[in-house]
Order: C-alpha cells, then structure tokens, then sequence
C-alpha cells in the first residue's frame, strides 16, 4: 500500500532520488562502522575472567547438575571457559542441553564460591570463619577419623551424599567400607529410589526404568514432571518431538497430575486428578482393560506372575491381579477417589489397550510420590505397562544397562573395621522396621538427636544439605549442632555447611576428572569428565580429597583406595573397558549405541525380567504378584502370618489413602487446601547456590523471577477474594510463610502449588536485592516428614494448608 | 514525502546482509531434503541434528559410505559397515519356540519371629546398585 502511494505521487520520484542517495551513504556508513567497532576497546571489568585472547578450543566434558549427565561441549578461550553446548555426539544429549547446563558458566564463576578450605573459630552457625591450608584441613580431617577409628567408634561416622556419579559412587561406599562405618546414606529415599526399588520388587531388576518414547504410541505419565523433572528428561524432550513428528504415527502423551506442569502444558491431553491417588487411576484402567477383555492372556499366562488367582506349595488360593483389581476398582469408586470421571477413565483405558506400545510412566524424580502410598502406587502403575507387554518391547520399558567394569581389587580389612561395620545403620535401613530401604536420608537428624541407636560423632556431606532438602522444621540443624565433627564439601555457603566445623570446597563439575555411567539410553555407556579449566580457586575434587584421606589414614584405608589421584583410579576402573583412551577424550563418551530387546521367553529375557532377585525365582516371570514381597514380608511381619488376606494385599499394588488426607476432620476443616510442590526446569538439585539466569526464567508458566509463588486456580481464589498478585501467607499445621498469588487455571480446585528450589539464603547481593538474604521461600519449612514403613521413603507431600491475605 | 529512518535502515541491513551473502565463497550443499524424501526417513536418522545439516549419525555415515542408496541401512547394519564390532550375540534375544514352564508354587510362609538378618540381607541387596 505504501508502495503504491509512493510510486504514483509525482514528488516521489525525488525523493526516491534522494532517499537512494542516503542509503548507499548509509551502507557505506554501516561498513565504515563495522571496521570502527572491530578496533573499540570494550571496556571490561578487572576480574580476571574476562577471556584474553589466546588458544581457542572445544574442551568435551558431562554436565553435573541433574542426573542425565549430558555431554557437553566446552569453548574455551585463552584458559577461559566462555561457551556451553551439548555434545553433537552423547548418545542421549544429541547435541543439545538445557538452560541449566548452558547457564553453568555462572557457577564456575560464581562470586559466591567458597575460595578455599575454611574452619569454623566460633560457635556452628555463627559465620566466624578461618581459611585454612589443604595441608592443615587434612590433617584435622585425618586425625579425627583416626582418633575415632582406634578407639572403635568407626561405625559413629557417617556419610550423607546426594547425586555421586561414575565411579565416586563406589569411592565413596569403599571409603566409608574400609574404614569401618555402615552409615553411607544417599537421598534416595526423598522419592529418587522408589522407581528401582518398584522395578525390583516387580520385574525383578534393580535398574531405572527407560521408557522407550521413540517407538511409544502412547504414554500416560502418572505424576510424574517427564518433560521438566524427570530423571532423564533431556533424553524424554528429544524423544517426544521424533514421537510427535519424526516418524508416520504420531504417538499421543497423556500427563496425569493434580497440576499442569511443563509435561502437561505440551502433552496432548493433561488430567487432572486428586493428590495422591494415582494408583487408583491405575488400576481403575486395569478394570476396564480386563473387562474388556483387551490383554494378552497367553502373554500374561506365559511371562507374568500372580495374574489369576493361584494356589500356593500348602494348596492355599491366594488372590491375584485380576481379581483384586475387578472386586476393588469398578469405575464409580475410582472416580470418587480420584476426581476423574468415569468416561475419562474408560477412555484412557480403552485408549491405552489399543494403542499399543503403550507405556505407563511412574516418577523417578523426588517429591513426586511422597504420600505415604509410594510403594503399591508405583506397582500399580507399573503393573499396566505388563498388562500390554510393554516390557522391554520397542515402545516399551527398557532396562538401564551399566558397563561392567568387574569387581572393585580385594584389600585386607582389619577387625577394628569389621568390628564396626556390623553395627546397625544409623538411618534404620534394613531394620525389619524398614527392611525395603537402602537409605533413609529423612531420618538422620530424628536420630542423631536420639542418640538411636548410638551417638554419631562425625558427619560428612557430600552433595548434600539436608537442612534445606529435609522438611523437618530445623530438627537437621539441632543435629548438626549436636554431632561434634561435621565437615562439609559444599562449593558454597549452603544452609547445612553453614553448621559445619569445616569445609572442604569441592571443584565445580567443570574442573574435574571424573565419569558418568550413561542412563537413559537404555545401552550401557560412559561419558567422560575432565576438567574444561584450570580450577579457578583453591578447590579440590572430593574424590582426590578421599583418596589423599585414605592415604594419611593409611591401615586398610591405603589398601583399598591405593590410587594417586582421582583420575587414575577411573582410569584403571575403566580399562576393563579396553577403550581408546584418545578418542574416548575426544568424542567425551564412550556407549554399546545399540539397545537390542528382548524377546520375551528368549536368553536375554532372562536378563531384564527377573536377573536380580534375592528369594523370588528368576524365573523370566513379571510379578503381579510380588513374590519377593511375600518372602520379605514373611520375614518381617509375623503379625500377616493370621491374616493371609491382609498378606496377600500387602504383596499385590493397591490403592491406600495419602497420608495428608487421613486426619482428624478438624484439621482439615482449619487447613482446607492440599500443598504440593514439584521440581522445575530451573531447579538445579546438584547446586545449592544461585544460578542468575535461571533465576530470571524461574516461573515459566508464571512468569515469576528472583522469588517464590503460589499457584491458586483462580476459582478457588476468587472465593478467597484473592487477585493475581497479591501478598498471601500460606500456613500449615508446622509453619507458615509469605509470597504472592498466581492465578493458574491449571491445578486441581483444592490444590495448590509452590515450586521447589527457592528460598536459599545467600551471601551475595545480586543486583535486585540490595541486602543480603534469601532469594524466595522453602516450601519445605511448610512440611514435616515422617518415613513410610517398608520402604522408608519420605512422606511430606502434599502437606494441609490455609491461605489467608498479608 | 520523505522515506522514514526505519526502511532506509532495514533496507541497508539487507543489502549489507546481500553483498556478505555475494561475498563469501560458494558453499557445496551436503545434506537435503531430497534426500528424506528419497529414503523416507526423517532428518534426524543420518543426523545429530533433529533438523538435519551438521554431524551425521552412524545411520548416516554408513549410507553416505554405500553411496546413498534407497534405503538407510539400520544401527547394526550400519555400525558393522563401520567396522564397529557389537559384543552382542543377536540370537539371544529372539524366542526359540519351546515349551515354557509354569511358575513354581510360591513358597515360604510367613515366620513366627522376626528375621534381622534377612532384613539387613534386603538393605544390602537394594543397595547393590551399578549405576550412579
């Protein structure tokens, strides 16, 4: 249009003319000013982290800051580190990362590093530090553990980690082994170890599950945040897009969870469903699958366990799957329970049956199945996908493979350690009390403060910081004040090394050697860490710390860790690999690149359904019925002897209340709303620091920066007289807290919603906080955890909650 | 009527984008969409890129190697033409059609007293774990 009016009006042609003229003066303007730019000196501040010209290179290395462990590729630039992308050629990465792994540069560099070892002069807590030598924090470190060990107080020293990848894993257990202490306790029981532990108990492997979305027509996630949160989300993200438009038939994901998170938000369809009570969403589906008639009998017959009834070795019948699941769940109850209607979930099910590979998702992140029913919820929703044979098929559940690196070289042990490690454990794990739990991280502090079952004397954290991770309203921090020798590894001033007598700071994952077994991919690999820098301050790898510790403590310490360094030690656990070590360094990985499935009944079936069980027979068999349950719970739980209905219940995936929606009437009278909380995307549990850039997108959906929220469906806060925005408390029975209201229609009526990952304290004002603080809320002070009986795993989430106006 | 500020400066942009187009040396095009369509496979199969371009995939490697025929050869075809040797015997993992067992009956009732030992047998087993 406005061509036209120029063209046609007669003083145009003029001013055409001239217009000419001034754009080719203005080109030439341009390129004049491209030369000029190239020789202005950008002014720059005077910290030393600015890259100077010099050696430019790509430096390939695995990301530490969730559990995928991505291979990245490093720019480095004249000693400098300046760039981060994915590693074209990881197996489950492809090339591409998220923003957390390309916002790490601002942890390498982050102004709130710890610079070297510090010792705490005054009271824990009080801030008055000391920065000492290696040397001398060695040295502290080496005599204490001495001193205890001689004494035989070796089983007094614990040791609590979060994420240890690769080989530190090992370290770290044969450390704690040869010293003499039971007590390493990982966070596996925060909800990260129930998916292996429901693997174990079902199909009779101890792996993560890996569902195979690439070959999936349809997949129905069960609370679990795939796309955001999940164990291997990159690998998901990658994999839904080939679903969706990478192959002929577009394969459909159904996210069920009371809140659209990011899974629900790109899913096809998103449920929503009252907090904790997705088993009974399961195994409603089951209903109508079985009524229908849309299963595979000779499969089940064949491959599975405890579908039909049976009858034991004494000719007793015991009940199986498909009674339970027609007696228990017709739909109109399940709907009651779960909130779903009952076409919805016929629907699903119907849609599930028939579209097949079909996958059923459990979590295998944190907080996502902390209700008190974790357990036969993740067997419940397992248990569908062996309903559609969606075990190890394409489009099915495949099983983690890890390299073989063989056995660990034996070392002589003495009695002192021996001695020791036949203590109990410290968290209770494997008491008949808890007998299905490796660890139970959330009942350290209770029992630090009990003495139970004896004092501890020394605490070690390593990727860990249980006094903001553990909703156990500052009981952490009175343990860590009353444990007498508390070191800590942390890279910053977390919360929990806040109350430490010393930390020894630990290199960021970009300035050490190391490796990361691969997960899923399904095939076994390793991706290779190295440092991509020089370290920037006085830190060390923890594992060169360990290492250096066993030597100084020498006796079967030196014996088993015997390694000059970390990177020798994986080195030589890796040569039964028998790897090219150059071109391992330079394609950063390593893997078996083909995952092969298992025909059910064939060799490798053996491999993937039933390899790992201890009582129950290995006999390629899925357990509906789970017989290692049955065996456990036979040694454990005299009481079921009477009651073989209540056993026969307890070895088969059933739906239980949530612990929170149990209670006295009062309670939820006063406090009317369920709280759930739920890792994002920008939510980094490896690093207890602040990330800016990720703090500037924090809420996605919310559009929430540098702090916290809740999300109210904007029903529920209209009858509150609530408005976007506004300044709320949000109160439980053990706190209550200040933030500000979303609205988001997306979340259950009853239900509301803050996100995890904010609220630590940090030292550094970062341009929007003029006075040094906290960056948001913890949730987690809103919450108080109990231990589920079995499993051990967590019970915090969802919480009762009222809201009332600030 | 004189032309605006903002059109004489996006039309420079585009003819300074145009000479530096004109400018650098002419490129050969490797990877097409023709070629998709001549395979029926999407991008992402011969690349790591899901949009295709850059790094080729083993799949991708071992076609361009056997001259881009029809077909993209599959993962273990394709590895072997790279001379990558799988540690894998494929005939372990398809069913050779025998008779399969019933399960055994299950066993084991429960015992009178509580068994600590096989529940610190059971902590050990969970913790038994060769991953990260």
């Amino acid at each position: 249009m406005e061509k036209q009016q120029l063209e046609s009006h007669p003083e145009n042609s003029a001013t055409g003319r001239r217009s000419f003229l001034k754009l080719a003066a203005a080109t030439g303007t341009l390129g004049a000013a491209a030369l000029v730019l190239k020789q202005v000196q950008i002014p720059r501040l005077d910290t030393g982290l600015v890259a100077e010209p010099g050696e430019e290179k790509i430096v390939k290395t695995a990301c530490g800051l969730c559990p995928c462990g991505c291979g990245l590729d490093v720019r480095v630039v004249g000693g400098k580190a300046v760039k981060i992308e994915g590693n074209p050629l990881h197996p489950l990465n492809q090339g591409v990362c998220c923003l957390r792994a390309q916002a790490s540069l601002e942890i390498l560099y982050s102004p709130e590093r710890i610079e070297h070892p510090r010792r705490q002069l005054g009271e824990r807590g009080s801030g008055d530090w000391e920065e000492i030598s290696w040397d001398e924090a060695l040295s502290i470190v080496a005599g204490k553990l001495g001193e205890l060990r001689a004494a035989g107080q070796a089983h007094s020293v614990a040791f609590l980690h979060g994420e240890l990848r690769g080989q530190m894993r090992g370290l770290v257990e044969r450390f704690m082994q040869a010293y003499g202490s039971p007590n390493v306790i990982s966070q596996d029981s925060l909800g990260e170890g129930l998916a292996r532990l429901t693997m174990l108990l079902t199909q009779g492997v101890n792996a993560y599950p890996v569902y195979d979305l690439n070959n999936a027509n349809y997949v129905v996630a069960f609370g679990s945040n795939l796309l955001e949160s999940s164990r291997h989300v990159i690998g998901y993200l990658g994999s839904l897009a080939f679903m969706r438009r990478g192959r002929p038939q577009r394969g459909k994901l159904v996210s069920v969870h009371p809140r659209m998170a990011l899974t629900g938000v790109k899913a096809d369809e998103w449920v929503p469903i009252r907090p904790g009570t997705y088993a009974a969403l399961a195994l409603g589906m089951a209903n109508v699958i079985i009524n229908s008639g849309l299963y595979d009998a000779e499969y089940l017959q064949d491959f599975t366990f405890g579908f039909d009834d049976f009858e034991d070795e004494n000719g007793q019948t015991h009940k199986g799957f498909k009674s339970l699941v027609l007696e228990g769940y017709p739909l109109e109850r399940v709907s009651d329970i779960t909130g779903v209607t009952t076409d919805v979930i016929a629907r699903l099910a119907g849609e599930f049956a028939t579209n097949r590979p079909a996958l059923a998702v459990m979590p295998t992140e944190p907080a996502e199945l902390n209700a008190g029913n974790s357990l036969y919820t993740a067997m419940a929703i397992h248990a569908l996908n062996a309903l559609v044979g969606s075990l190890d098929g394409k489009g099915g559940v495949l099983v983690q493979r890890f390299p073989d690196l063989g056995e660990w070289p034996l070392y002589n042990a003495d009695l002192l350690g021996n001695e020791s490690i036949a203590q109990p454990r410290l968290d209770g794990a494997g008491s008949p009390q808890i007998p299905l739990a490796g660890s139970v991280y959330q009942e350290v502090a209770r029992r630090i403060l009990a003495e139970d079952p004896y004092p501890i004397n020394a605490l070690f954290l390593l990727n860990a910081n249980p006094v903001y991770e553990v909703p156990n309203q500052g009981e952490v921090s009175q343990a860590l004040l009353k444990v007498p020798f508390v070191v800590s590894f942390a890279s910053t001033l977390d919360e929990s090394a806040a109350h430490a007598d010393l930390i020894l700071p630990a290199s960021t994952f970009l300035e050490i050697w190391g490796d990361d077994f691969i997960e899923g991919t399904g095939f076994a690999g390793v991706t290779l860490r190295q440092p991509v820098v020089e370290p920037v301050h006085d830190t060390a790898n923890p594992g060169d710390v360990l290492l250096l510790l066993a030597g100084r403590l020498g006796g079967p310490l030196a014996d088993a860790l015997p390694w000059s360094d970390y990177q020798m030690l994986v080195r030589e656990r890796l040569s039964a690999l028998d790897l090219d070590w150059d071109k391992f360094l330079a394609n950063g990985n390593w893997s078996e690149m083909v995952y092969f499935n298992a025909a059910p009944g064939s060799k490798a079936w053996e491999q993937v359904v039933g390899r790992d069980r201890l009582s129950a027979p290995k006999d390629g068999r899925f357990d509906f019925y789970s017989r290692e349950l049955h065996a456990i719970l036979g040694a454990t739980r005299p009481e079921l002897s009477a009651d073989p209905a209540a056993l026969d219940l307890a070895c088969l995936p059933h739906f239980q209340a949530p612990t929170a929606l149990e209670g006295d009437l009062n309670q939820s009278v006063e406090f009317p709303f369920l709280l759930i909380s739920q890792g994002l995307l920008m939510h980094s549990r490896s690093w207890q620091g602040i990330i800016p850039t990720l703090q500037e997108c924090y809420g996605l959906q919310t559009f929430v920066r540098w702090n916290s929220w809740v999300e109210i469906n904007p029903e529920t806060a209209a009858e509150l007289g609530l408005d976007d925005h506004d300044e709320v408390w949000v109160e439980s029975p053990f706190g209550k807290l200040k933030t500000q209201v979303r609205l988001y229609p997306g979340i259950y009526p009853n239900v509301v919603f803050m996100p995890q990952g904010q609220g630590h304290f940090t030292q550094v004002a970062w341009g929007r906080h003029s006075e040094l603080g906290q960056i948001g809320v913890n949730a987690n002070t809103l919450m108080r955890s109990t231990t589920e009986p079995l499993t051990g795993q967590a019970i915090f989430n969802p919480v009762r909650v009222k809201i009332s106006k600030a | 009527m004189k032309m605006k500020p903002a059109p004489i400066l996006i039309f420079s942009l585009c003819l300074a984008a145009l000479l530096l187009a004109l400018a650098l040396p002419g490129r050969q095009v490797l990877a097409l969409p023709e070629y998709s369509s001549q395979t029926g496979e999407p991008c992402a199969t011969c690349h790591a890129s899901p949009s295709g371009g850059g790094v080729r995939t083993p799949r991708g490697q071992a076609w361009v190697a056997q001259s881009k025929p029809g077909e993209v050869p599959d993962l273990v075809t394709a590895l072997d033409a790279l001379g990558v040797t799988l540690d894998v015997n494929e005939a372990d993992y398809v069913l050779v059609p025998e008779t399969i067992d019933p399960p055994s009956p299950l066993t084991g009732m429960p015992a009178s007293e509580i068994s600590s030992s096989i529940s610190l047998e059971v902590q050990r087993w969970i913790a038994d774990f060769g991953g990260n």
